[in-house]
């Protein structure tokens, strides 16, 4: 035997390496086919709001820092177990999944976790807590095999708790720098100098007082001139701003993109402390009324959102451009079908100025451009708008003309005020179905002089936008904003419906949200039952069940979810429900005990299918009559005299109606009940 | 070093990226082997030092000690001459372990490294693969302490304990703390053939000495195990356990004190059993032919539930039970030396198939479950080694090459941690003088294939290294390759790819595609009892 005869060994490792698929062979998710969508209407639609940490939990092998019995840490939830429950969702009979950001946050804040997905630290990379790059696409790809769209939560507006404003110098966060409640820069320089502020700065200094008393660096009170460096010995001009370097907790400065991104290298990135306003918290929300419309708008739009989330500064164009690209990337990578992005509020004015192009103008308009470019229509954008005001939450959905031409802004937002003018205040507090006239009116512009509305504080509107922004093939849904609101019970910003309201409460607040104009957007763990109060009590494992009612995780045989389930099929089956027009037939604009007490009735009419829908929100039987001291008219309906309508409402009584002469018909309605009529 | 069986995973960030709480658990794991070849016959012993004239009565009285009690004992048949010499042509050339000998016996395996990257800093390994070349290393020390006693039957019964010494050197670091780590403590009785131990004990069997890694088999329990070892057979079991102090195994937690004030209670306490199984069949000729010994071997691992407390919130976890199996193959083939020569020849060949707990290191608790929180059955590694010497009068030429496929247990199938890697690693020396002056030249490639995308780039990257190493090695005890001490002098130039930077964190200022190291090694090993 000579030496080379031992060379046939080395042909082992050469078979092995043979046998071996490297990872130059895995195909990127960014080069997989994307889904067309060409088929899409989101009229179709029922978005169910996912967090993602609290829905199920399918890989204890990513089960980093869980403590599942402290709401506010990590639970163990990630994207594979949306995989495995997507026929738990399919039998509930949603077709849109909304999930919590995928993005790497900031691990932990004063305890509380990052499960929630707000707190981006990373752009670019996904969240290990959920699963990587290729899990996610799983997800959307089984989502889409299932018939089910995906939309990811997007955060532009701000990052996590990166960074704090060194105010007295010591180079060390500190949570209190004491000065007796004149400590704060507005307070000094106000009443040191009262004619170099504003009429609100010196409201904002005087009320604010209380909350001023105490300085924390992470998350100063909002400066009009910016975060000021201060000490006992007066002023030190801008904060110095320091990114933390506790990477145990992944409070590092944003990384650099990799190479691929292709982003210059001598341009700044996240970890620029230009790229931010730096102008502290806002924190006069609850007191608007005090203020210029002006002075809240600007803290909205340039100071840190609460918990330190430091405020991007997205008018600087290469922020922009950054953001714009890292969302393209994730649409490539992961093929989403739209985008719900958070806190639109704080970026841009659109109500002072429609044809000011802004940040949204671009973004929005690039992310269709980039869905159309992968080959994807009716990429669906809607933003968060977390205000009661009708007019400034409708202004994000409309487009404008700048000198570049026109643009387009969301093309639709989570309906805020309609959660506290209907919502609310209709079928949790009994006031008068007619705001929901009202607020419809407002909505698309009709009937803008009805003085009822005008003296409730209704906008004359149209509050949302009447034209599509982008028809379908050019990456935009195809649809106006006034047709695509997206309708909502509760989310994971609100306590849950149930919360402060009856099991009947929430049935008659379902079927408004079924069958009224827009898109039905259901939140995790209402099909449960689940009660829970603020954030993050109504964060519930969905997977635990529910305790209190004894259901189990993923109950399907429990009356919450049979009335989700069923009113879903009942809007899938009517076309009408789904696309077609309103007309309104019956609202009541008296409070209190009388024969239509709490009766909203409706007509949503499509080519080929018409359906009634009738909604009693008081806790009496009711008619769709007025009372014999008003006349005693009933509801006149487009329908044939003769049509024998039938109630499809789950759990229906069976009742049919006959229209009378005329088209009325009297519909007798069972407390809080509704009943969906159709021939 | 690294763990022998770490997931993919754990490869890069234990070697690239330094000390971990896995590789403090690395640290505890064996030596490096002193001994790549099935054993061959030890050079002849140095000449006793001088003994003064009480030393030299003691031991006559001794001897006449020893012979009276040899003629009390029954006459043991006569082996006939002829006989005798063919048995000792055809012995299984073994390492003298001491297991024969009574009285006392030193040993130890070391390795002192002085070097530098060329940049003024200490050297660091670093590799892709689980395991790979072996040039770079930190220094290391074990100390075999055994001793024997004679009993009536004829057989010894010994005791043995092993310490071993990290990298941690006073006049190097100026911490005057060692803490060794007890790798041996047993006793073994050895009677004819047959032999049992019971203590706690490093088992092993042939290694790729290049890669410091033993493909087949490498257990590290406190047990109990038999061995029955003739010329042609050898069949050998074992039974250990280990309960590593880590939350997978073993928690504490405290409690109020029944009376007053508080104590600790054991919440979870759960050992890995772990049974082993070897089986070898041996045709031996002399030297100067070929012989060849194949090997069949087996483990089964057992872990039982438990419960344990999650620090975070308090709440309890459930852990299930779990297991392990392992099969493997080891071929292997020596010889075709020239009479009377000192050269080692061989080649062995390693298959090895692993599920469950087995896919992991014994001596780490898992890093991936299944739903249920359970490493079987999905979970699994395939290894197939390949090691070789040849010594002849040029010189010598050491060759190792292996590949390894790791899934983990959790349900991602594009997964880093899971995929193929392989290194390979041959290293061939010219004899510069015949007291054993050799010029060598290290060669070597590793590369991992992970089924998933990278962290930092979010891209699927294969990561390779490939080094050359020349140096001169000295070692006058003999010419093989695998004589010792040795003393090294060593130039290496590494060259990482892409993928292998990728593996780095993105602030590492390490990461640099061409890494050097200059240094002057010593290794020596005698009188093991770990390594036969």
């Amino acid at each position: 035997m000579t030496p080379r005869a031992l060379l046939p060994l080395a042909l082992l490792p050469a078979l092995a390496l043979g046998a071996a698929c490297g990872a130059s062979d895995l195909e990127h998710p960014t080069d997989l086919p994307h889904r067309a969508n060409a088929d899409v209407d989101w009229r179709d639609q029922v978005i169910y709001q996912i967090v993602v940490d609290r829905f199920a939990n399918g890989d204890p092998s990513n089960d980093l820092n869980v403590a599942p019995s402290v709401p506010a840490r990590y639970h163990g939830g990630d994207w594979q177990g949306i995989i495995d429950k997507l026929d738990y969702l399919e039998q509930l009979g949603v077709t849109a999944l909304w999930i919590s950001p995928v993005v790497k946050n900031t691990e932990e804040d004063a305890g509380f976790a990052s499960y929630h997905g707000y707190w981006t630290q990373d752009f670019l990379r996904p969240n290990p807590h959920f699963g990587d790059l290729y899990k996610l696409r799983e997800l959307v790809d089984a989502a889409h095999a299932k018939g089910m769209l995906v939309i990811l939560d997007v955060v532009t507006n701000h990052v996590g708790q990166l960074f704090y404003y060194d105010i007295n110098g010591n180079g060390q966060p500190d949570d209190w720098i004491s000065g007796g409640g004149l400590s704060h820069t507005c307070v000094q320089i106000c009443t040191n100098n009262p004619s170099q502020c504003s009429a609100d700065e010196l409201t904002y200094c005087t009320k604010g007082k209380d909350y001023l008393e105490r300085i924390i660096e992470w998350d100063p009170e909002y400066d009009p001139r910016g975060v000021q460096g201060w000490t006992s010995l007066g002023f030190s001009g801008p904060a110095t701003v320091r990114f933390t370097d506790w990477p145990d907790k992944n409070r590092v400065p944003p990384p650099r993109p990799p190479a691929w991104f292709g982003w210059p290298d001598d341009k700044p990135w996240f970890e620029d402390p230009s790229w931010y306003h730096k102008k502290g918290r806002v924190y006069v929300w609850w007191h608007e009324g005090d203020y210029s419309r002006d002075f809240v708008r600007d803290q909205e739009t340039t100071g840190d959102f609460p918990g330190g989330l430091k405020d991007l500064d997205t008018d600087n164009p290469d922020v922009t451009e950054a953001l714009t690209r890292v969302f393209e990337y994730w649409i490539e990578a992961a093929d989403f079908d739209g985008f719900r992005i958070d806190t639109i509020k704080h970026i841009d004015r659109p109500e002072q100025n429609l044809n000011r192009r802004g940040f949204w103008g671009t973004f929005t308009d690039r992310m269709r451009a980039k869905a159309a470019a992968l080959g994807k229509q009716n990429f669906f954008i809607f933003g968060e708008a977390f205000d009661g005001n009708d007019q400034l939450i409708g202004s994000y959905t409309q487009g404008g003309v700048d000198g570049a031409g026109r643009f387009g802004r969301f093309d639709s937002v989570f309906y805020f005020s309609q959660k506290y003018r209907v919502i609310d205040a209709v079928f949790k507090q009994g006031q008068p179905t007619a705001n929901i006239e009202c607020m419809y009116n407002s909505r698309v512009g009709r009937n803008p002089t009805d003085a009822w509305c005008q003296g409730q504080g209704y906008p004359a509107g149209p509050t949302f936008g009447a034209e599509p922004h982008a028809a379908s093939s050019a990456g935009g849904i195809g649809l106006a904003p006034q047709q695509v609101p997206v309708n909502f019970l509760d989310n994971h910003d609100l306590p849950r419906f149930l919360f402060d309201a009856s099991p009947e409460q929430l049935r008659i607040a379902l079927a408004y949200l079924f069958t009224w104009d827009g898109i039905p957007c259901v939140y995790y763990g209402t099909e449960q039952a689940f009660a829970g109060g603020v954030d993050p009590a109504n964060r519930e494992d969905l997977w635990s069940g529910n305790r209190g009612l004894g259901y189990p995780g993923f109950d399907t045989t429990n009356p919450a979810f049979a009335q989700v389930r069923d009113l879903i099929a009942v809007r899938k089956q009517h076309e009408a429900l789904r696309r077609g027009d309103v007309a309104i037939k019956w609202a009541t604009r008296d409070p209190g005990a009388r024969r239509d007490a709490g009766i909203f009735g409706f007509e949503r009419a499509s080519a080929s299918d018409k359906v009634l829908v009738v909604l009693n929100a008081s806790t009496q039987d009711s008619e769709t009559c007025a009372p014999i001291a008003d006349g005693g008219a009933c509801m006149q309906t487009t329908f044939p005299a003769g049509t024998v309508l039938r109630d499809l409402a789950p759990g229906s009584d069976g009742m049919t109606f006959t229209v009378a002469a005329g088209g009325t018909v009297a519909v007798r309605v069972g407390p809080q009940r509704a009943r969906i009529l159709a021939p | 070093m690294l763990p022998r069986r770490a997931m993919l995973r754990a490869a890069p960030t234990l070697v690239v990226f330094g000390i971990t709480a896995a590789a403090s658990a690395a640290l505890a794991q064996p030596a490096p082997p002193p001994a790549d070849p099935p054993a061959e016959a030890e050079a002849e012993p140095a000449p006793p030092p001088a003994v003064d004239a009480a030393t030299v009565e003691a031991l006559r009285a001794r001897i006449e000690a020893l012979e009276a009690a040899r003629d009390a004992a029954p006459a043991a048949a006569p082996t006939p001459p002829a006989a005798a010499a063919e048995e000792a042509a055809l012995q299984v050339p073994v390492v003298d372990d001491g297991a024969h000998r009574a009285g006392f016996r030193f040993g130890s395996y070391g390795r002192v490294v002085a070097g530098t990257d060329l940049r003024g800093g200490k050297p660091q390994p670093i590799h892709v693969a689980a395991h790979g070349p072996r040039v770079v290393e930190e220094s290391y020390l074990e100390l075999d302490l055994a001793y024997a006693f004679a009993f009536d039957m004829g057989g010894v019964l010994r005791t043995v304990t092993t310490l071993a010494y990290d990298d941690q050197l006073f006049h190097d670091s100026g911490e005057f703390t060692a803490g060794p780590a007890i790798r041996n403590l047993y006793a073994e009785a050895t009677l004819g053939d047959f032999s049992a131990w019971v203590g706690s004990r490093m088992l092993r069997g042939d290694d790729l000495y290049l890669f410091d890694y033993w493909p087949l088999d490498d257990l590290n329990t406190v047990g109990a195990g038999v061995a029955v070892t003739t010329r042609k057979v050898e069949v050998s079991g074992h039974v250990g356990v280990n309960r590593l102090l880590d939350p997978f195994q073993y928690q504490e937690r405290r409690v109020a004190d029944p009376e007053l004030g508080a104590t600790t209670v054991v919440q979870l306490n759960r050992q890995r059993m772990i049974a082993s199984a070897r089986a070898g069949y041996t045709m031996a000729k002399a030297p100067t032919a070929l012989s060849t010994r194949a090997r069949v071997y087996g483990e089964l691992h057992g872990l039982p539930s438990g419960t344990r407390r999650r620090a975070s919130d308090a709440t309890l976890e459930a852990l299930p039970r779990d297991w392990g199996t392992t099969l493997g193959l080891e071929l292997s083939a020596w010889g075709l030396a020239p009479a009377d020569s000192p050269y080692r020849r061989h080649a062995n060949l390693f298959v090895r198939w692993s599920q469950g707990l087995a896919a992991f290191d014994e001596l780490a608790a898992p890093t991936s479950f299944d739903a249920e929180l359970r490493t079987f059955p999905k979970a699994s590694e395939v290894v197939l080694g390949a090691g070789a010497n040849w010594d002849d009068a040029w010189g010598h030429v050491t060759f190792a090459a292996y590949a390894r496929r790791f899934i983990d247990a959790d349900v991602n199938v594009h997964d880093r941690d899971d995929g193929w890697e392989y290194a390979i690693d041959v290293r061939p020396a010219i004899k510069l003088h015949r007291r054993g002056l050799h010029a060598a030249l290290d060669l070597a490639y590793e590369a991992r294939f992970p089924r998933g995308l990278q962290p930092t780039t979010q891209l699927a990257a294969d990561a390779a290294i490939v080094s050359i190493a020349p140096m001169l090695t000295f070692h006058p005890t003999g010419p093989s390759a695998f004589d010792r001490p040795e003393l090294r002098v060593i130039y290496r130039a590494a060259h990482q790819n892409d993928g292998a930077l990728a593996l780095y964190p993105l602030d590492d200022p390490r990461a640099r595609a061409w890494t050097q190291y200059l240094g002057v090694e010593a290794e020596w090993w005698f009188n093991s009892n770990s390594y036969r």
